[in-house]
């Protein structure tokens, strides 16, 4: 007897109310293992599915956005740094200008084999004038306060002498006709005595 | 074709009516097909499903039982159940045993007050031993019926006409004797001694050597009962058959009588003789003789059996009544217990599995749906997956161009800033240089002029500073400085004396007279005939 004589065996062994009762009882038994077994799974599974869909829509708008925002402003900064190349063109050519410029000022280049040289030359040109130096100092300024300053008073030198007004006047002469920015600071003649003190300019080249 | 196919599912039962299968029942391997009017001999593997399977019941399994039962008692009895039970009364049936009760009610013109119930019994338990091997082969037996009852089908389908007839079938084991009156069964008598009998008493007359009964049955079918058969040297051998049939008609003869008296017959109008071998030839005479009636041949698979076909005629008549019942829908002679199930959809087992499998079905639509649904969304999402991959991708050299530029911007924000600092510097140095240089008056030049004047005007010089110098315009006398009036710029004090206070006017209105010089003095003094001044002089910017 297979199993569909089983069965029908079974069946025909209750009575119809059983028998309804018996044909119903998949129905409510599959409901039953769908609804509390397999849905929660599938329903999950097609939650996740849809989270993650709607959270990679979300994902791909922002990150559209951002390349949209991103392709903007790139382009602004090639047009930027198109400008800037276009400013630094220029700007280098003026600094090949000025350079060009300032390489005629170099003798206003300040250091201390400078310093050394123009010292030298005091005592040349004392003898130049027949003048007796009596004192001779000498102030190389630090120069800490204006330190970015690029052109500035760089040092100071003080004679004393004795020689006769004219010869000093000549003397004085001397190095305020120099290429180089000497200033004289102070001055004092009194009785065949001449106090001067020059101040000499250089610059950061 | 396809509408029948699809029927065909919905059928309640798988068989067709048109297409009969009979099993011989004392062989259930011999197997004849009866399908549009066509017998055929057909192998148990080529036994379908839409077949209708059919055979008889050997009368050696029969019981049958007459009793009369007044006709008014026939409307208030339960005629099943007191055929039942009186068969168990008087017949003697075993109690503990379940019989299957078949009967015909048999009216009589002679008796108009009574019926004769000719009951057929059959024991369910015998009826399962000898027929579950077709059971086991086949499932089922759609057709089982009582030898007596399938002449009934030669009147149905109009093969014979309905008269007094009576059918004498000689098996191996009996002679089969059934009478029908108008067509209607009348009675089914047995005389259990068969052709074995006959071959036994034959072979106990004469001693033939290796005539087995198989022979018997040969010579019986070939040369039978007529003498032209038979050459001289078996004229001995036709004698005693002849002999030996003559016994059996004669006990046939007697029956039938008493048949005849009972039912108040007139007459017999035809006989019917046959074997399950075949008909005998001659034996038309001996009914003749002995019963009166000229016999016809027991034959009536001739329509359907153009390859003549040897088949035992009760079962091609059980084949015919069988169709014949289910054309007319009628299963009163049906012996079978082993019934064919409905098909899947109609029985109980097929309702409860179908209605698991649409409830199991039904309770998967919607998580089958969510599950397709899900792989669909989960596809749609590889597919965001790689463009957002893509896109992450374009992110990331956008970004990184971004970042280049940015960084590139910057440098060129510090190379611009570096290079305008630069030329801010050198500009502030140009205009710085340019500044101290023109602005600066030489001192010596200065001097010289101021000696100049001072010489030109006879004044002389005690004292010359050049500085940033405290200069007051008040008279030191009072020694009230004035804050106001304190002038630190870089400026030439002169300290000079002159014999006259002219020559020193003179020389500050020479000083006026020059250009971009300014001069100031608090006045002279005069002392030991000097006049003597204090001289500012400035370069006027």
């Amino acid at each position: 007897m297979n199993i569909l004589d089983s069965l029908d065996k079974f069946f025909e062994e209750q009575k119809e109310q059983e028998q309804k009762l018996f044909m119903f009882l998949p129905v409510l038994l599959f409901g039953f293992l769908s609804y509390y077994f397999i849905y929660p799974i599938t329903n999950e599974n097609l939650n996740k599915a849809t989270n993650s869909n709607q959270s990679l829509n979300k994902e791909i708008s922002d990150i559209k956005s951002n390349n949209i925002t991103l392709r903007k402003q790139n382009a602004e900064f090639s047009k930027i740094l198109k400008v800037a190349n276009k400013t630094l063109k220029e700007l280098n050519a003026q600094k090949v200008e000025l350079d060009t410029l300032l390489k005629k000022l170099q003798f206003l280049k300040f250091d201390l084999v400078k310093w050394a040289d123009f010292y030298n030359t005091i005592p040349n040109l004392v003898k130049k004038h027949k003048l007796i130096v009596l004192r001779l100092d000498n102030l190389i300024l630090d120069n800490n306060e204006n330190k970015d300053k690029l052109f500035q008073k760089k040092m100071e030198i003080s004679i004393h002498t004795i020689g006769g007004f004219v010869k000093f006047i000549k003397f004085m002469n001397e190095f305020e006709s120099k290429k180089e920015l000497i200033k004289v600071k102070s001055l004092n003649i009194k009785s065949g005595e001449m106090f001067i003190t020059l101040d000499i300019y250089g610059a950061k080249l | 074709m396809n509408k029948n196919k699809f029927e065909k599912y919905f059928k309640k039962y798988s068989y067709n009516i048109n297409k009969i299968v009979g099993v011989n029942p004392f062989d259930f391997n011999e197997l004849y097909s009866l399908e549009d009017r066509r017998l055929s001999k057909i192998r148990k593997k080529n036994v379908k499903q839409e077949h209708l399977i059919s055979t008889y019941i050997p009368n050696k399994n029969v019981i049958t039982y007459e009793f009369k039962i007044q006709k008014n008692l026939l409307d208030k009895i339960e005629l099943y159940d007191y055929i039942e039970t009186k068969s168990y009364e008087e017949v003697g049936l075993d109690e503990a045993e379940e019989y299957i009760f078949k009967y015909k009610l048999i009216e009589s013109e002679a008796d108009t007050k009574n019926v004769l119930i000719e009951v057929v019994i059959v024991s369910k338990k015998e009826l399962e031993e000898f027929f579950s091997p077709i059971k086991e082969e086949y499932g089922y037996l759609d057709y089982l019926t009582y030898p007596g009852f399938v002449f009934n089908v030669l009147y149905q389908e109009k093969i014979l006409e309905p008269q007094n007839d009576l059918y004498i079938y000689f098996t191996k084991d009996d002679i089969f004797i059934t009478l029908y009156s108008e067509g209607k069964f009348l009675q089914t008598f047995i005389i259990p001694e068969g052709l074995e009998n006959i071959y036994d008493e034959l072979m106990e007359s004469i001693k033939i050597k290796n005539f087995n009964f198989e022979l018997f049955m040969q010579l019986l079918i070939q040369k039978g009962l007529d003498l032209n058969n038979y050459n001289e040297k078996e004229q001995k051998l036709f004698n005693t058959v002849s002999e030996l049939f003559s016994n059996k008609f004669l006990i046939i003869s007697n029956q039938l009588h008493t048949i005849i008296r009972k039912f108040s017959l007139t007459t017999i109008d035809r006989i019917f003789m046959g074997t399950p071998k075949g008909v005998i030839p001659g034996i038309s005479e001996f009914a003749n003789m002995y019963l009166g009636v000229e016999a016809n041949d027991l034959k009536f698979d001739i329509d359907y059996n153009p390859e003549n076909i040897e088949i035992d005629q009760i079962l091609f008549l059980s084949m015919l009544y069988a169709s014949s019942a289910y054309k007319n829908d009628n299963q009163q002679d049906n012996f079978t217990i082993y019934y064919r199930p409905p098909t899947f959809f109609y029985r109980p087992s097929g309702q409860f599995i179908s209605i698991s499998i649409a409830s199991l079905l039904l309770s998967l639509v919607y998580p089958t749906y969510q599950i397709i649904d899900t792989y669909l969304v989960n596809i749609e999402n590889q597919e965001l997956e790689t463009k957002l991959n893509n896109l992450k991708h374009i992110n990331k050299k956008l970004k990184n161009n971004n970042k280049h530029l940015t960084k590139q911007l910057k440098l060129k924000k510090e190379e611009k800033n570096n290079l305008l600092k630069y030329i801010k510097d050198r500009e502030v140095i140009i205009d710085d240089v340019y500044k101290e240089k023109k602005g600066y008056v030489p001192k010596a030049k200065l001097i010289s002029l101021i000696s100049k004047y001072l010489y030109d005007n006879k004044v002389y010089l005690s004292n010359l500073s050049y500085g940033h110098i405290s200069f007051f315009l008040q008279p030191q006398k009072n020694k009230k400085i004035n804050k106001n009036l304190e002038d630190k710029s870089s400026k030439v004090i002169l300290d000079v004396y002159a014999k006259d206070s002219k020559n020193i006017t003179n020389f500050i209105n020479d000083i006026i007279e020059s250009e971009h010089l300014i001069v100031n003095t608090p006045g002279y003094i005069k002392t030991n005939n000097f006049y003597k001044a204090k001289i500012m002089i400035k370069v006027e910017r």
